[in-house]
């Protein structure tokens, strides 16, 4: 990764970064504002659920007090109190005095709890209300007050707030049950504030049903549910009520209140939290539950801006830290860079670049360094090329002073013989002569013969190019050293050497000088050879490479050390008694001049591999 | 006609005869006599599919208008009327008729024999009538020892002026109304609403004693008690409980006897009800003697078989007893239950109050009811979406054949013609029950509350009302 990437990136995580903790933290402080702000709004409908349910109750035990307190109630208690009470004759009295004084539900009872008169459901007379004359039914009607009761109806069920009181004729007495149903309506009477609903839930008894259907709520997605008649708004059925059961389960199986967030469709803005509070009747029996709900859309759609401008303002902050970054990167990599650019071209042997600098921060003090140390480069390769040639010519000088001191001790030693001999024997001087003279003749033949290669060496010609078949050169080669390489085995100073060729026969023609190339060949071949005096294997192989061919001469000898193959293609550089050096410096000349390259692979004891590599166009 | 029957007649007439006895003095003429009933009619017309308090109270109102050739007295003894006399052959299959001289019309026109042929020709069965010299002679084809009753009690045996191409006693084309020999004439019309009759001076029997008859319709019987008592109203029809109360605030009531029967009917083709162990139960578990007691306010009969004892007198050879366990064992062999639909006039009380009394009843059987009015003309409908009715029938006969005839028009009683004997009846009857198509609950008698004007009321206990004798008090003499 580049420094300007990372630069940007460290940029952008750390805007990313500053904006996400402030948007949390913000949603955080939101979210618990609104939540308190949530619990305030329930706790104050449920207060107003309880002041109105305490006025209707106190309401509905008024009204059953003053049908108590009538006189025709008195003296139906009295016309009951015979020892054969008729009670036909009232059977319709309930539902006159439930019109009269406005209750929705009420029931004339007889001492043994025997329905007299019903306004609710005039056909259960006769039928018994034993609750209301059960051992544990309060004794005292008027403490106890209105209370909850599930009242069975011909269709069905209804909560009611109830009241009881007895009208006593004698021993006779007669129960007086009216009240009020706790439907809809009453929900209808509380004052919801915005975004907030209150649902009422009655328990099932022998029965309850399910309907579906039915039209949405306000601020319920227009999306079908399963309404169930227990469960009703201001409305009427509430239509998404499923939604709401496992909440109603939850606190029928443990009854206390309860909250829970109800998500009506995959809009999160669509949920709402709802707290449900247990109703509780007589005996302390739930009957039925209080849903407030309150919306969290606000929250949603606050956070949901929040998020908005967090993403927005993150996304600025971006742009700003990649322009910044930009700008920041020109004025710090650029340095940087023109260090690296002189640095490839340092490295690719242009040892004069500098590297311009104006500054005097790090990266200038760096850009000094490095124009110092090219400088310095410069100077210690001058001096080195200054050393190598000093070297050089004390190589050369030593070189040829001892190639050339081999051949002039015989000749110093014949010409002493030749003085020796005129002086000690002149009989015998004209044949010391004409022996010394074949001496003489011989060494300078070897002489010039040493003089010659130094010659060739230093007038090497440029490669005459034309198509060429490597095998072809590689066999021309081989036919040079026939006699060294079928030697028989066993004869005495003449090391066994076996050959295995392996050439490549589908090897394409390449651009070469044939004779150059052969003479580097057969270079190879002669060092080989040379490699293996006790004998051994002499291996050559071609195949095709890359973009061109490659050629491989192995031997089997002695190997090289990691300094020797460091140093073995440097003139006048050799590992043998009395080899030149310059063998493998003209095999490298060569490869160079053809654009090609040349790798030696070598192990001790294991033997060399020398390889060169050329191109089909050269 | 059984002698048996009679004596409960005479005995059931004696509180209307006590009525009469009280108004000793002299009937006077005037006044208008104020009727209230609870039926709104739209038709005079009893063929029409009507319920049965319309029908009864089309009947009522056609008996002031036109007239039979015979009347049944408090006794039901024919008595003559357009015929002044009558002799038959020995097999009662031929009858002789002479007609009363001297009738006219509510127009003036005078009565002719054809008119009267007209009028009976084509409804007394298959029996042929014809004019002989000045008689009407009627030949049944077979012996009909019940004709006269059947000529005093049949609706469409009156004698009536033929209306062209409108029903009878509606209003034609021209808007007039309808014509007969009766003591009043119909001379106001509001369909529905109010009816107005006039005394016709020229009514062969006498003019009548008040001078018109105010009928005003679809009144709720607490409305008509409380008119009743305000004097608003001089007879109304009344519901059993609004009667009770009227009887125990001493007003005057009368008590027909038991002329309809209050029933479960069995919708014949829906499924939910096909299970036999279905009916048996629900039929079990209603308790009857509750129904009596409360609803009808003790006026009427527990009721286990379709004619009430006074017209069989085998009635109490019918169960009436409820059998909760029993209905309880059939609902558990049945399994799972529909809810059964129970449908009822939707002006009927009696039978809504019934009706849902009949279903609480039933939720001990663990049956479920699902209590619902009927529409209005439900009687006109082939399919009423009930699996079960609570329906009035009326059985009022005078006579247990006649009675037998309404039973099989009005809830199916399968008849091989009109039976002459109560043991005819008493099979067909049995076997019917067997099929639990009706499951007779109570027999219930007319109840009509009388104002303290009304001197003379004179009605027979099967529930025909003579107002042509009624008097009211305060008037000329």
């Amino acid at each position: 990764m580049s420094f300007r990437a990372k630069l940007l990136a460290v940029f952008t995580l750390t805007v990313v970064l500053s904006v996400g903790l402030v948007a949390w933290a913000v949603s955080f402080l939101m979210r618990d504002a609104f939540e308190r702000l949530n619990s305030e709004r329930t706790a104050a409908l449920v207060a107003q659920f309880q002041r109105e349910f305490a006025r209707r109750a106190e309401e509905v035990t008024r009204r059953v007090e003053g049908i108590a307190k009538a006189d025709e109630t008195l003296h139906m208690a009295v016309s009951l109190s015979g020892t054969a009470p008729d009670y036909s004759s009232h059977v319709d009295d309930a539902a006159g005095l439930a019109a009269a004084h406005q209750l929705d539900f009420l029931e004339l009872i007889s001492g043994d709890g025997t329905i007299i008169s019903s306004a609710q459901w005039p056909a259960r007379f006769g039928y018994k209300q034993e609750w209301v004359t059960a051992p544990a039914a309060p004794t005292d009607w008027v403490a106890q007050g209105a209370f909850l009761k599930r009242e069975d109806l011909a269709d069905g069920e209804a909560l009611a707030l109830m009241a009881v009181r007895v009208v006593r004729a004698g021993d006779t007495r007669l129960y007086i049950v009216g009240g009020r149903r706790l439907d809809r309506e009453f929900l209808a009477s509380l004052v919801l504030p915005t975004e907030m609903r209150a649902l009422l839930y009655q328990e099932a008894g022998q029965e309850g049903g399910e309907s579906s259907g039915g039209p949405p709520s306000a601020g319920l997605p227009n999306v079908k549910g399963v309404a169930d008649s227990r469960l009703v708004d201001a409305t009427g059925p509430f239509p998404w009520s499923d939604k709401l059961m496992p909440l109603i389960t939850r606190v029928e199986r443990e009854p206390a209140e309860s909250s829970a967030q109800i998500t009506w469709t995959a809009d999160p803005a669509s949920a709402e939290i709802f707290h449900v509070i247990p109703l509780t009747g007589l005996n302390k029996e739930v009957l039925g539950m209080f849903l407030v709900g309150s919306s969290i859309r606000e929250l949603v759609e606050l956070e949901k801006h929040i998020r908005v401008v967090a993403i927005v303002v993150a996304g600025g902050g971006i742009l700003l830290g990649v322009a910044l970054s930009g700008w920041t990167a020109a004025r710090v990599t650029k340095p940087v860079e023109q260090l690296a650019a002189a640095s490839r071209q340092v490295a690719a042997g242009n040892w004069n670049v500098r590297v311009e600098t104006r500054s005097k921060d790090e990266l200038g003090e760096l850009a000094r360094a490095f124009n110092q140390m090219t400088q310095q480069l410069v100077e210690q390769r001058d001096r080195l090329v200054q050393t190598e040639r000093v070297a050089a010519w004390r190589e050369l000088a030593r070189r040829l002073a001892h190639e050339l001191k081999n051949p002039l001790f015989p000749l110093q030693i014949t010409v002493e013989n030749l003085l020796r001999a005129r002086e000690v024997d002149p009989g015998e001087f004209d044949e010391v002569f004409r022996e010394s003279s074949r001496t003489l003749l011989a060494e300078l033949a070897n002489m010039k013969t040493i003089i010659g290669r130094f010659s060739d060496f230093a007038k090497m010609p440029a490669p005459q190019l034309q198509t060429v078949n490597v095998n072809e050169v590689v066999r021309g080669a081989l036919k040079i050293f026939a006699a060294q390489l079928n030697v028989p085995v066993n004869v005495p100073g003449k090391p066994p050497i076996t050959t295995q060729i392996n050439l490549d026969e589908t090897l394409g023609a390449i651009q070469a000088d044939p004779d150059l190339l052969h003479r580097a060949v057969q270079n190879l071949i002669l060092n080989a050879l040379d490699a293996m005096p006790a004998g051994g294997t002499l291996t050559l192989r071609t195949q095709a490479a890359t973009s061109g061919v490659r050629l491989e001469v192995s031997d089997t000898g002695k190997g090289l050390t990691k300094e020797e193959c460091e140093r073995l293609f440097t003139p006048y550089y050799t590992t043998k008694l009395h080899g030149t050096g310059l063998g493998l410096a003209i095999v490298q000349s060569v490869v160079s001049d053809h654009g090609g390259k040349i790798s030696v692979e070598s192990e001790p004891e294991r033997g060399t591999t020398f390889t060169i590599e050329l191109g089909i166009k050269n | 006609m059984r002698h048996f029957a009679y004596r409960f007649l005479v005995a059931s007439s004696a509180a209307c005869l006590a009525l009469a006895a009280g108004a000793a003095t002299r009937p006077r003429y005037g006044g208008a006599l104020r009727v209230e009933i609870q039926a709104k009619l739209s038709t005079f017309d009893p063929a029409e599919p009507l319920d049965v308090a319309e029908a009864e109270a089309v009947l009522k109102l056609r008996e002031l208008i036109d007239d039979h050739l015979v009347r049944l007295d408090p006794q039901g003894q024919p008595q003559p009327a357009l015929a002044i006399s009558w002799e038959h052959d020995a097999q009662a299959a031929k009858w002789r008729f002479k007609l009363r001289p001297g009738v006219k019309w509510q127009d003036g026109a005078p009565l002719t024999p054809e008119e009267v042929v007209t009028a009976l020709e084509g409804h007394v069965g298959g029996a042929s009538v014809r004019l002989a010299g000045e008689a009407l002679e009627i030949d049944a084809g077979g012996p009909a020892p019940g004709l006269l009753a059947t000529l005093a009690t049949d609706a469409s045996l009156s004698v009536r002026r033929p209306a062209v191409g409108t029903p009878p006693l509606q209003r034609d084309s021209a808007g007039a109304l309808p014509i007969g020999t009766g003591p009043f004439r119909l001379t106001t019309w509001e369909p529905g609403r109010r009816a107005v009759l006039q005394a016709n001076e020229d009514y062969w029997d006498g003019r009548p004693y008040v001078d018109t008859i105010e009928i005003q319709m679809g009144r709720a019987s607490r409305d008509e008690l409380l008119d009743l008592e305000l004097g608003k109203a001089d007879v109304v029809e009344l519901d059993p409980v609004e009667a009770r109360r009227a009887q125990q605030e001493g007003k005057k009531i009368w008590t027909s006897a038991p002329v309809e029967l209050l029933c479960l009917r069995f919708g014949p083709n829906r499924p939910a009800v096909q299970d036999r162990r279905v009916r048996l139960a629900l039929a079990g578990s209603v308790d009857r003697a509750a129904i009596q007691k409360v609803l009808v306010q003790n006026y009427g009969d527990v009721a286990g078989s379709i004619f009430p004892q006074w017209l069989s007198g085998y009635a109490f050879l019918f169960p009436t007893v409820m059998n909760l366990d029993r209905a309880r064992q059939l609902r558990g062999e049945i399994g799972a239950a529909p809810t059964l639909k129970v449908g009822y006039g939707p002006s009927d009380m009696l039978a809504r109050q019934t009706a849902e009394r009949v279903a609480v009843n039933a939720r001990d059987a663990g049956i479920t009811l699902q209590v619902a009015p009927l529409p209005e003309g439900w009687r006109r409908m082939p399919d009423l979406r009930a699996d079960l009715l609570v329906q009035r029938a009326r059985i009022d006969g005078p006579t247990l054949s006649k009675a037998a005839l309404e039973a099989a028009a009005s809830l199916g009683l399968p008849l091989n013609g009109e039976p002459d004997r109560a043991e005819q009846t008493y099979a067909a009857e049995r076997e019917f029950l067997d099929t639990l198509a009706v499951v007779p609950l109570i027999h219930i008698p007319e109840l009509v509350g009388i104002g303290p004007r009304v001197m003379d009321w004179s009605a027979t206990p099967w529930g025909a009302w003579h107002l042509e004798r009624v008097s009211l008090e305060g008037e000329k003499p």
